[in-house]
């Protein structure tokens, strides 16, 4: 059997107000790899990636990291980004404090310097000092991504994160996402319902039906 | 989508201390009212037509003043939210200052200012001074936020101006107009200190004739029974108003950024003047209460604030009046500590209840409906008649205030908490922050400038609150308040000057806390 590498998802039960959402889940990711999931809304998509992330607990199952249980280890240890549909960025920080929320053990130097280069990364060099209000629907989805990939996330999961954009900016930054992902080899979970974006994206398409049916 | 939050679920704990605090200091004084209530005194008291008659008069000169109120009020909210008056915040802040004065000191203020004290009529005029700034606040905070082009769309229609206000704009603003009548009648109905000082003394409304019963005559089954009529009448009126307002939910997109049309046309110029000559006429009572404190024979002069500092003298009064300012901060001091800490720990316990949050809130909302005389009453009460003799204890008056203070903390903080998405904390966690630090990053610190405003409105309230201390005040520990009716109740010039004069003090004190609290306001969100 070949050793586990990288986060594997087994035999995962989720419900929702008391009906079973999901059921007999099973989801791996190589090294690196960008893995898109298709799916109509309420389908259940958000439910997964909310549990890998560990802000929800699945009814029954395990997820696990290299061969190591994670399942009840707490979202803040995992180190584990999520993006979500909306930006959410924190309002009363600026952009710099918000790219910088997951940098805590580093000197201010070092956060600076490392902001510096993720607004550089994401296509807003210059941008720190932002009030997050006055940013378009874009920057601040670039800036949500720029905020997640700051503390170097061993995977990072993405929620319909073009959801919210015009057809044109979400290939443009479908694109940008897909080589700053590579470039920096960490792997994803990109989930959508716009099978356009899932190919632009991704290394490999799977939809609900190929996590809970061939098992 | 915010369920299975396993890391938050023992923030539900959190609701559990203000809710003991509430039933043990809420529902169990209303508990010994309802006891004490039922009695055979009660039947008498039922039977009395001068019962029925207090109640009546009680009932008309609330409606008679939130009508008087909600008709000034709506030409002020149309110019405040819809129309670029100049100087806009600052006639906001001034039409609002009443509300945070205390009921004792408007009362003086009107006493020396009208011509026909100890009537209705005086009573009527401030109780609308009191809710004209209310109303226009609750009102205009929804009437800004209703998309402008619905009117255009009537008048494409068709519709007169008139017609355009009945038939489009009114349907759309009535839920914060029904709420504000609300508040305002429950506020005229349960007024205590400015009928105390203001109204006709062969008139009394049911506080008065309460604390009359409870403090002079000694009948406390008799006080008892009539703050059971009047929670009777509180409980019809809340229960008639969201009647109201579930028929009339209607769902509607609301704008967030907010256009305002310049003053042009016979209506806006109308209600814009209008809205000047009333934020002028809010400084009148208070203008005339610093020139009456200043006010000696027939010449001017600070002689009856050097009074104040002096020390107290067999003839005119038992207690120094220093003490009570003394008093007065550490009983808010203590009172806003309780309301705030409390205040803070039922949002946090509603907000992580959801659903079975809604009770929370109602039982700290309580205290807004139960009057401030029934929630002295029972507490009085309480202390009479429960396992331990706690009359007279210190304590008691600050756990009263901060009583009548918890629901505007809990009012002010929790929209700001509301506002903000739960999946912030989410995002927090998954960057690495502990649960208590995610919440210090998100709702922390957007609620901390809500909390010091809450802390400020609190203890303004609890500065200047009369209704529940006048009953748990002990004789020799007055407050302000307390002190003020106390010297009006003696004949004699020294007696009013030196009460003007404690009330200015008073009434600077509270500004001076309430506009350090407003310097704190969020930008965003919040109702009050």
């Amino acid at each position: 059997m070949i050793p586990e590498e990288g986060p594997r998802v087994t035999d995962l039960r989720i419900d929702y107000d008391g009906a079973t959402l999901l059921d007999h889940v099973h989801l791996s990711v190589s090294p690196g790899e960008i893995v898109a999931l298709l799916g109509p809304s309420g389908s259940g998509k958000s439910s997964l990636l909310r549990c890998i992330a560990g802000v929800q607990a699945p009814e029954s199952g395990t997820i696990s990291w290299d061969g190591v249980d994670i399942t009840r280890t707490p979202a803040h240890l995992r180190r584990i980004g999520l993006v979500f549909q909306d930006p959410l960025l924190f309002p009363h920080r600026d952009v710099e404090g918000n790219v910088s929320f997951g940098l805590r053990d580093q000197s201010p130097g070092q956060r600076s310097a490392r902001v510096a280069q993720l607004l550089e990364l994401v296509g807003l060099p210059g941008f720190g000092q932002r009030d997050v209000a006055t940013l378009s629907g874009g920057e601040a989805q670039r800036v949500a991504l720029a905020r997640a990939l700051a503390p170097r996330p061993r995977l990072l999961l993405l929620d319909e994160p073009f959801g919210a954009l015009d057809r044109d900016l979400r290939d443009r930054l479908g694109v940008d996402v897909r080589n700053l992902l590579h470039a920096q080899g960490i792997p994803a979970v990109h989930v959508t319902h716009d099978r356009v974006e899932a190919d632009l994206v991704a290394d490999r398409v799977l939809t609900l039906a190929d996590l809970t049916g061939a098992a | 989508m915010e369920r299975d939050r396993p890391s938050l679920t023992h923030l539900r704990w959190a609701a559990i201390a203000p809710g003991t605090f509430v039933v043990a200091l809420v529902a169990w004084p209303v508990a010994m009212v309802l006891v004490s209530g039922i009695g055979p005194g009660s039947l008498e008291v039922l039977a009395a037509a001068s019962t029925w008659r207090i109640v009546a008069y009680t009932t008309a000169q609330a409606l008679l003043s939130t009508a008087l109120s909600l008709a000034l009020a709506l030409p002020v909210a149309y110019a405040v939210a819809r129309l670029a008056i100049p100087l806009r915040r600052t006639i906001l802040a001034v039409i609002t200052v009443p509300f945070i004065l205390p009921t004792v000191i408007v009362g003086l203020a009107f006493r020396e200012l009208l011509p026909f004290p100890g009537t209705t009529a005086a009573i009527v005029v401030a109780h609308v001074f009191f809710n004209v700034g209310l109303v226009v606040r609750v009102v205009a905070s929804l009437w800004e936020k209703v998309d402008p082009r619905y009117d255009q769309v009537g008048a494409s229609l068709g519709l007169s101006p008139v017609a355009t206000f009945r038939r489009v704009t009114l349907p759309l603003i009535r839920p914060a107009v029904l709420a504000a009548t609300l508040l305002a009648f429950l506020f005229c109905f349960t007024s205590f200190g400015v009928i105390l000082v203001l109204g006709d003394p062969a008139l009394p409304t049911i506080e008065v004739e309460i604390y009359q019963r409870a403090i002079q005559r000694l009948d406390l089954s008799g006080a008892a029974t009539l703050a059971l009529l009047q929670l009777l009448v509180v409980v019809v009126a809340v229960a008639i108003s969201s009647r109201q307002q579930e028929g009339l939910a209607v769902s509607q997109r609301l704008q967030h950024g907010e256009s305002r049309q310049p003053v042009r046309g016979a209506v806006a110029i109308a209600c814009t003047a209008f809205t000047y000559v009333l934020a002028v006429l809010v400084v009148v009572p208070l203008a005339s209460l610093v020139s009456r404190s200043l006010r000696v024979g027939d010449s001017w002069g600070l002689q009856w604030y050097s009074l104040v500092a002096q020390p107290a003298d067999d003839t005119s009064r038992s207690v120094p009046l220093l003490q009570s300012i003394e008093l007065s901060l550490r009983y808010a001091a203590v009172a806003t500590l309780v309301a705030v800490g409390l205040g803070l720990l039922a949002c946090i316990g509603i907000q992580a209840s959801r659903r079975r949050g809604v009770w929370v809130d109602a039982l700290v909302t309580l205290p807004l409906g139960v009057s401030a005389v029934t929630v002295g009453l029972g507490l009085l009460l309480g202390s009479l008649r429960g396992p331990v003799d706690l009359r007279g204890w210190w304590l008691l008056v600050p756990l009263g205030q901060a009583l009548v203070a918890l629901p505007i903390v809990v009012r002010v903080v929790l929209p700001i908490l509301r506002s903000f998405d739960p999946r912030m904390r989410d995002v927090a966690a998954t960057l690495g922050a502990s649960p208590v630090r995610a919440w210090m990053a998100t709702e922390g610190a957007a609620t901390a400038k809500a909390i010091g405003l809450a802390a400020a409105l609190a203890c303004a309230v609890s500065l200047g609150e009369f209704g529940a201390t006048a009953f748990l005040v002990r004789l020799d520990t007055p407050t302000i308040p307390v002190q003020v009716v106390r010297l009006l109740g003696r004949p004699g010039e020294a007696n009013i000057g030196q009460a003007a004069a404690l009330s200015v003090i008073l009434v600077a004190m509270t500004l001076i806390v309430v506009v350090a609290g407003e310097r704190l306001r969020p930008r965003r969100g919040g109702g009050w």
